[in-house]
């Protein structure tokens, strides 16, 4: 029996983040900002409120480290591993580009997955509404939410760690998030221009331009509006499944091992 | 029985690399085969000039470049240790044993840690040049080990090590020839003197000698260089 351990740069990857630190920052910020952020409205005047501000919080905590801290560890340890050689040592050894674009990425993913676990649990446990058929609409909501984050997020992340084996780490955290931007409040304001636009090019072009917005329920949660329905939420995840995985495609085109 | 590990490198195979714009490629060759080379089980040197393309023979061999023509054959599981790998600086030697290896491999990860002197909890990069050099060491033989034919492929890995160590380090290499090709490339012959095999690269040619030309492998190297 072989000594070696199956997907050593996962765990690699996994041990440089853990002993990094900051990714245990990330969970405790998580529950700090839902804990503080709600108490930042005028809850006072109307408690009733703090529920589905703890909700928005969690989701929107979700959003931001999506924004920040999961792109810009993913286009970090891309490059690091890349200049440090590692991804050719394992080239040669003959792990595959693919195996290792999906080994990189999975590491990050551990943490996109604890971000929306964590988001999950405080809708959950702390806002979860008392009427039964209440909670059961606000978990099946929560549950379509985690999974079209999950959707939006993991092809994201991998395409940065692709960058980041290719180009300065700089670049490969701006493009995703670019893109996270563009599809989550770029299409609010080009809606109107391209998407009702006559033109078939233009229209060709608002087809192609990623739709994160169909991601984001927090208005759901926060207004109580219920889950999607099936009709709508499959349409979403198809969307969504299709544009992951033509970055997915794309991310594993650009990952390079060359130190 | 497994078979015995074995590189082969055919006639007129030629090394180097594609330059120019991707719709313009030229090859630039840097080693060429005038004849044909096996090397076997054993430690195999590979001394050359700066410039002279060590670096780009053995990506080759290590299947990360495609030679411009000819063939390399490989019986075995190949181990690149090029000259710029590193392991993360932040991280505990022990911590990156552990995300390589388990049982047995563990276990030989910390007895040759222990014969070395390497503190295996010190975070990689406070460690002194030598050391860190010791922890990719490491790795290497016991990569090798897993394998019953191995091909490494070492870029200048006694660098940095004091002169114990690598005295250490060549009769440890002397221990384990049976299984392993070993590629090395060295610039300090005056501590090996148990090798199997001198490689270089004379003016874009591949020269091989499986004997010592005078008392040592120096010697040997001077001959090929000035035939």
């Amino acid at each position: 029996m072989s000594s070696l351990k199956n997907w050593p740069l996962f765990r690699l990857s996994l041990a440089a983040l853990m002993g990094r630190g900051s990714c245990w920052l990330l969970l405790v910020g998580a529950l700090l900002f839902v804990w503080i952020a709600p108490l930042l409205t005028p809850w006072e005047e109307n408690p009733q409120i703090l529920q589905p501000a703890r909700a928005q919080a969690a989701w929107v905590y979700a959003w931001i480290a999506l924004f920040t801290w999961l792109p810009f560890q993913a286009s970090a340890l891309g490059h690091r591993l890349r200049t440090e050689g590692m991804l050719e040592h394992m080239r040669a050894g003959g792990t595959s580009k693919v195996s290792q674009c999906f080994q990189l990425s999975a590491s990050i993913w551990i943490w996109m997955v604890a971000v929306v676990i964590l988001a999950s649990l405080v809708c959950l446990t702390l806002t979860l509404p008392k009427r039964p058929e209440e909670a059961k609409m606000w978990a099946v909501l929560v549950l379509q939410y985690g999974t079209l984050f999950s959707l939006c997020a993991a092809p994201l992340l991998l395409l940065a760690v692709a960058l980041g084996t290719r180009t300065a780490e700089v670049i490969a955290f701006l493009v995703p998030t670019g893109l996270l931007f563009m599809g989550l409040f770029g299409a609010a304001w080009l809606a109107p221009v391209l998407g009702g636009s006559a033109s078939d090019v233009l229209k060709s072009l608002w087809l192609a331009l990623p739709h994160y917005h169909l991601a984001d329920l927090t208005p759901r949660l926060v207004f109580k509006m219920g889950p999607l329905s099936n009709a709508d939420f499959s349409v979403s995840a198809l969307i969504l499944g299709l544009q992951g995985s033509a970055l997915t495609i794309l991310g594993l085109c650009l990952f390079r091992t060359r130190s | 029985m497994a078979p015995a590990p074995c590189l082969h490198l055919q006639e007129g195979s030629r090394f180097g690399y594609r330059v120019g714009l991707p719709w313009n490629r030229r090859p630039h060759c840097l080693v060429e085969i005038p004849d044909p080379v096996q090397a076997h089980p054993g430690l195999h040197l590979l001394v050359a000039p700066n410039g002279s393309g060590k670096t780009t023979f053995l990506r080759t061999l290590a299947g990360l470049i495609p030679p411009l023509a000819g063939a390399v054959t490989l019986q075995a599981q190949v181990h690149y240790f090029a000259d710029e790998l590193r392991a993360d600086p932040e991280m505990k030697p022990l911590t990156f044993f552990r995300s390589w290896f388990k049982g047995d491999s563990l276990t030989s990860v910390e007895k040759l840690a222990n014969s070395l002197r390497l503190d295996l909890k010190c975070p990689i990069g406070k460690l002194s040049r030598g050391n860190r050099q010791k922890v990719l060491l490491i790795m290497a033989e016991v990569k090798a080990a897993q394998s019953s034919a191995s091909l490494l492929l070492m870029d200048e890995p006694l660098t940095g090590l004091d002169a114990e160590t690598r005295e250490q380090v060549t009769q440890l290499w002397a221990e384990t020839r049976s299984s392993t090709v070993r590629l090395v490339v060295m610039h300090e012959l005056e501590c090996v003197c148990q090798a199997d095999s001198l490689f270089t690269i004379a003016r874009g040619k591949l020269r091989h000698a499986t004997e010592r030309t005078g008392s040592t492998w120096m010697d040997t190297y001077h001959t090929l260089q000035q035939s």
